[in-house]
């Protein structure tokens, strides 16, 4: 009963974070974002590509999105991904976001995937947030290194 | 009838049942057995004393290095190595690897065993992937993965005998603690306190590894393995584990089992402490949260819980009562005591009565403003107000840190000196709880927290403590915390390890420094003692910086920016400055000329 309040309050919380924009808003959001993320299959997370890489480097649709990023800060919380990463994500559990090494890589398509499908040295997989959270989530982890210098 | 014929079934099938039980009852004598090293602690009441004399207070400034041999795993490196017969064993952290060395032959590798533990554990263990040890029983080396699982390898081929999955990395349950053999029970604790994890300890037999009972921390009764038997020395009344919480929170309310057990075989009482409740952020779980830090003597035959006692009701600051309890016959006030002594996370020392557990003494041992007094009428410590935790509220300069005045790290005593040697921390915090909500497999903290030096600017100390007068004897300050075992001997020598790469020899009586070794990287180890088959006596211990202190170097954490490690990264910001990762066991000894031990059976020997 408790844990399933919990798990309520944790999907509200995500609904009201993610979900704020009026009813066209988001379906023109759903567009950019699908967009995105139909090119994610490309994404290269190796050092280098064999034979030069095909397709454009994939942006964030919401990319330097100040809303975006402040949504992006509360799911951090909300998904406990700072109960890994740390609060300012300094690292715990999981490796820091908030310096410049990234092991699977720090391009916003890199940072997405290893949030979609996890990471085979502890990363769980986040598969039932939808892209527009997860892209959120990559705009505020890729300010974490502009953090308390 | 039948169930007669069944019990004689087993009994002729299973001969080797049978002998087990005398085999394991004989652990008691062997661990007398000062050639050998056969459980983490040394021996059921842990004092983790040798009666080895060769290296002696004057003679130890000759130490040398003996033979070295690296792990091959970078992480922190906690565990004891064990001496069994001619063969010194270690396990390794994640991914647990256990390595067999013949001491005939200098540390030679006699096998390897992988348990190939489950890459995705290192995602839900809170404090680094440490592994505090294996233990002895039977001819089996028995040990614990950090993906829940208990296995047990035969000592002389490395093969694995039985293989017992008893936990859930999908829940954030993993395994760190080192297992205790009591007759024909393995005892095993979890992790994960930090994931809403609900504690338990659980019995193995020791031949099968089939699970004989389980007892949990949070729940009701017959859950915690409370029946007519229990007599709690403080509270009464029934289902506590449920009553004591908000409703359903005890089922991911933490009380993991991740630290010590120790055995009475007089009593026939095993004791070991249970961790924070879950999450940190006491708001979101009002009551005392039994039986959170927590220490329980049960029967080991059933799990029967015998008495329990809680020493930080509804606890604000993560102190976890997982320390090791060391088992000890004193005359206090010219009474003969059985007790045993615990340095708690909330920076005092219990002497509690073991057969009831009723406090005898409770005295500061590291520095302490959140609590004044432990209070002896109801057992309860008396809280300072103005340090209570509180939702988006940072209050500062909370001692001791989460870590508290000791964490895992193991104390000795020695009965030449009458002496505790308590290796541990001086760390103070700032801590803010914010929201949480529960989510499987993920942390259920909601604390933002940042730890410091405690006063005097040190973050560790070596100290030697009196238990029957319950007051220190003298105390040497460190510059991080001492997150190593301590070990004392019959040499009237005391050694601990610290994180800035020092092994060191102290005299037990004084204090007095008498030998240091600059090991490869820092020391979070246990040292052990044992006589080699050439009759000379050797000290081993394992390198390899990391655990909760050092996980900003085994982690590569970023010590720019404060909270990392659940608070711990900002009081260890400089810890890379002195140590780099890696994992290597080093075994010393005096050169021959200095030991004068009678020479080798064999010439081939070393």
């Amino acid at each position: 009963m408790h844990r399933l309040w919990l798990k309520s309050i944790v999907g509200c919380w995500i609904a009201t974070i993610a979900c704020t924009s009026p009813a066209q808003d988001s379906s023109r959001q759903e567009k950019k974002t699908n967009a995105a993320t139909e090119q994610l299959l490309t994404v290269p997370i190796g050092g280098y590509v064999i034979g030069g890489h095909a397709g454009p480097i994939l942006k964030n649709p919401y990319e330097g999105d100040k809303q975006a990023i402040a949504q992006g800060r509360s799911l951090f919380d909300a998904m406990n991904c700072s109960g890994c990463h740390a609060p300012l994500g300094g690292g715990g559990m999981g490796p820091p976001l908030s310096d410049d090494d990234w092991i699977y890589g720090g391009e916003p398509g890199n940072i997405y995937l290893s949030v979609l499908q996890g990471r085979p040295n502890g990363m769980p997989a986040f598969q039932n947030l939808g892209s527009e959270v997860i892209w959120k989530l990559v705009s505020y982890i890729r300010t974490l290194n502009q953090h308390a210098r | 009838m039948k169930q007669l014929t069944s019990i004689f079934a087993a009994c002729t099938v299973s001969l080797a049942a049978l002998c087990s039980v005398h085999a394991a009852e004989d652990l008691v004598k062997a661990s007398q057995d000062d050639a050998q090293w056969l459980m983490p602690a040394k021996n059921y009441a842990s004092t983790r004393f040798s009666g080895l004399n060769q290296i002696k207070t004057g003679n130890v400034k000759n130490l040398q290095v003996a033979w070295t041999f690296s792990t091959g795993v970078l992480r922190g490196h906690e565990a004891a190595p064990l001496v069994v017969g001619d063969t010194l064993y270690v396990v390794t952290p994640f991914p647990n690897l256990l390595y067999a060395l013949d001491l005939k032959q200098a540390g030679a590798l006699k096998w390897t065993y992988n348990p190939k533990a489950a890459r995705a554990a290192q995602g839900v263990a809170c404090c680094d992937v440490v592994n505090r040890g294996a233990a002895y029983s039977d001819g089996k080396i028995i040990f614990n993965t950090l993906d829940n699982h208990t296995v047990a390898v035969d000592a002389k081929t490395g093969k694995e005998v039985w293989n017992t999955q008893l936990g859930d990395i999908s829940r954030g349950e993993t395994i760190t603690m080192a297992p205790l053999v009591v007759k024909d029970k393995v005892l095993v604790g979890n992790s994960g306190g930090e994931m809403g994890v609900r504690g338990w300890l659980t019995a193995l037999d020791v031949q099968t590894g089939k699970i004989a009972w389980r007892a949990f921390s949070t729940g009701p009764d017959k859950d915690v393995l409370i029946g007519e038997d229990f007599k709690a020395p403080y509270v009464q009344g029934k289902d506590l584990g449920v009553k004591t919480w908000p409703a359903d929170a005890w089922k991911t309310g933490g009380g993991t089992a991740w630290g010590w057990v120790s055995y009475d075989p007089v009593a026939d009482l095993i004791y070991y402490g249970t961790s924070n409740p879950s999450p940190w952020n006491a708001n979101q779980r009002e009551g005392d949260n039994r039986w959170t830090t927590a220490i329980f003597a049960r029967k080991p035959e059933t799990g029967m819980a015998k008495w329990a006692y809680q020493y930080n009701p509804h606890d604000l600051y993560d102190y976890d009562a997982v320390n090791e309890n060391v088992l000890l016959d004193l005359t206090i006030e010219n009474k003969s005591r059985r007790v045993l002594a615990h340095a708690d996370r909330n920076g005092f020392m219990y002497i509690l009565d073991r057969l009831t557990g009723e406090i005898v003494s409770a005295e500061p041992y590291a520095p302490v403003n959140v609590i004044t007094r432990i209070d002896k009428t109801n057992g309860r410590p008396v809280m300072v107000e103005n340090k209570h935790t509180d939702l988006n509220k940072t209050i500062e300069n909370i001692c001791p840190a989460a870590s508290g005045g000791k964490d895992w790290q193991p104390m000795a005593f020695s009965p030449q000196t009458n002496l505790l040697y308590v290796p541990h921390n001086n760390l103070c915090m700032d801590m803010e709880a914010v929201p949480v909500g529960y989510v499987a497999g993920t942390p259920f903290v909601g604390a933002k927290v940042s730890m410091k030096a405690g006063p005097g600017g040190h973050r560790g100390a070596f100290t030697a403590w009196d238990p029957v007068l319950n007051k220190r004897v003298w105390s040497i300050e460190e510059k991080f915390p001492v997150w190593s075992g301590a070990l004392v001997t019959a040499g009237d020598v005391a050694f601990y390890g610290t994180m800035d790469r020092w092994i060191k020899a102290v005299d037990a009586k004084s204090g007095k420094a008498l030998w240091k070794f600059r090991m490869g990287s820092g020391v979070i180890g246990q040292p052990i003692t044992y006589r080699g088959p050439d009759n000379k006596q050797y000290v081993a211990v394992l390198t390899g910086p990391g655990g909760w202190a050092g996980a900003v170097v085994a982690g590569n954490l970023d010590k720019k920016v404060p909270y990392g490690a659940l608070g711990f990264v900002n009081a260890m910001t400089d810890l890379g400055d002195y140590t780099a990762q890696g994992g290597m066991l080093y075994v010393f000894a005096l050169p021959d000329d200095v030991a004068g031990a009678a020479p080798p059976p064999s010439g081939k020997s070393q």
